[in-house]
């Protein structure tokens, strides 16, 4: 958990700087710092749940291994949902 | 609403609904609402503002063992599904129709915050530091209380507490709030895990249901890259003040007063748009 933590806490530092860049840069490199931005925010979650899903299957815990993989299934079934419709 | 305007009300709403652990997006919705924005255009800016508030809460909860990831995935998994229902749903849904209701949620938020009570687990002097947090192949867990004893929990009545998350992630996809404020609820009082564990999981599982919704709304091309750069920097900054605020109010009493703060905006909004 440690470890995820320290990945959570980059992200948030990461997240904060594309926000400040992506309110008060102007132009393009702005624009990209926003997309950059949301594009994490959406992400992290997603990265916290792999992260587990892999953690728990290493060491055992198939129940929960696979509830995991099941959730990070709806996860992907959503967005290929939302972009081809 | 301008820029200025924009970024206080997603710091203060952030820091105000961490505080109350309602999370902000509740207040922040009906606000940007009330102020002019359509509720097409605020749903997505309130889910910025929950992934933000969700990411800035993610360090601190894993170090302390807080979060019940278990519980989280498995309950999840349906709350994610309605999301996406909800989500593709406010596509399609009238304007003042969206509008009714969010002043119906912020209603029903008011409820759930003034009532929320919490069950309180009794510590067990047999558990130690090595049985903190949750457990290989089950929902249950330790957590540790601020006078330092342990208390060992477990989730019950799941099949009903995933009615409550069905319904909460139908609400975040259509509204664009998190939903936190049944799901905390459904978690402790129904599944009668600690209220501590319930907020900590709940702030994790609202970041996913956000993201998926999110998705939908950038497909639906309602993201506005600016405004919800503006939203994130500030709710990150609120969410991460509001917790730490959390030692000088006592939560209770902050979500007394959002109660009543939410009575008002909810009544504003469907008398509006009625």
């Amino acid at each position: 958990m440690a470890r995820l933590a320290g990945l959570m806490q980059t992200a948030l530092i990461a997240a904060f700087l594309l926000a400040l860049g992506g309110a008060f840069v102007p132009g393009t490199v702005g624009h990209i710092s926003g997309v950059a931005c949301v594009v994490l925010l959406i992400s992290a979650p997603v990265v916290r749940v792999g992260w587990l899903t892999v953690e728990w299957a290493r060491s055992g815990d198939r129940k929960f291994a696979l509830l995991g993989a099941v959730l990070l299934g709806v996860l992907v079934t959503s967005g290929l949902l939302a972009f081809l419709r | 609403m301008n820029p200025v305007e924009l970024a206080v009300a997603a710091l203060v709403t952030a820091a105000v609904g961490a505080l109350g652990g309602l999370g902000g997006a509740i207040l922040l919705v009906p606000i940007l609402v009330l102020s002019g924005l359509s509720a097409r255009e605020a749903a997505p800016l309130g889910l910025i503002s929950v992934a933000a508030g969700s990411l800035a809460a993610a360090p601190h909860q894993l170090r302390a063992h807080l979060v019940n990831h278990r519980l989280g995935v498995s309950t999840e998994i349906i709350g994610s599904a309605a999301a996406l229902i909800g989500a593709l749903a406010s596509g399609i849904i009238g304007e003042s129709t969206l509008a009714v209701m969010l002043g119906v949620v912020a209603l029903v938020a008011a409820f759930f915050g003034a009532r929320r009570k919490g069950i309180r687990n009794l510590p067990d002097p047999s558990l130690t530091i090595d049985d903190l947090g949750e457990h290989a192949g089950s929902l249950s867990g330790v957590y540790q209380l601020d006078d330092g004893e342990f208390v060992r929990y477990q989730a019950n009545r799941v099949p009903i507490g995933l009615v409550g998350m069905a319904a909460a992630g139908l609400i975040a996809g259509l509204s664009g709030v998190s939903g936190g404020f049944i799901k905390t609820p459904t978690t402790s009082e129904v599944m009668h895990v600690p209220v501590k564990v319930a907020a900590a999981t709940t702030t994790f599982t609202v970041g996913i249901t956000s993201a998926v919704a999110l998705l939908v709304y950038e497909a639906q091309g309602r993201i506005v890259v600016s405004d919800a750069a503006l939203v994130a920097g500030a709710a990150l900054v609120g969410g991460t003040f509001g917790v730490r605020l959390q030692a000088l109010f006592p939560p209770p009493l902050v979500r007394k007063v959002l109660s009543a703060v939410l009575v008002i905006i909810g009544v504003l909004l469907i008398v509006r748009n009625l």
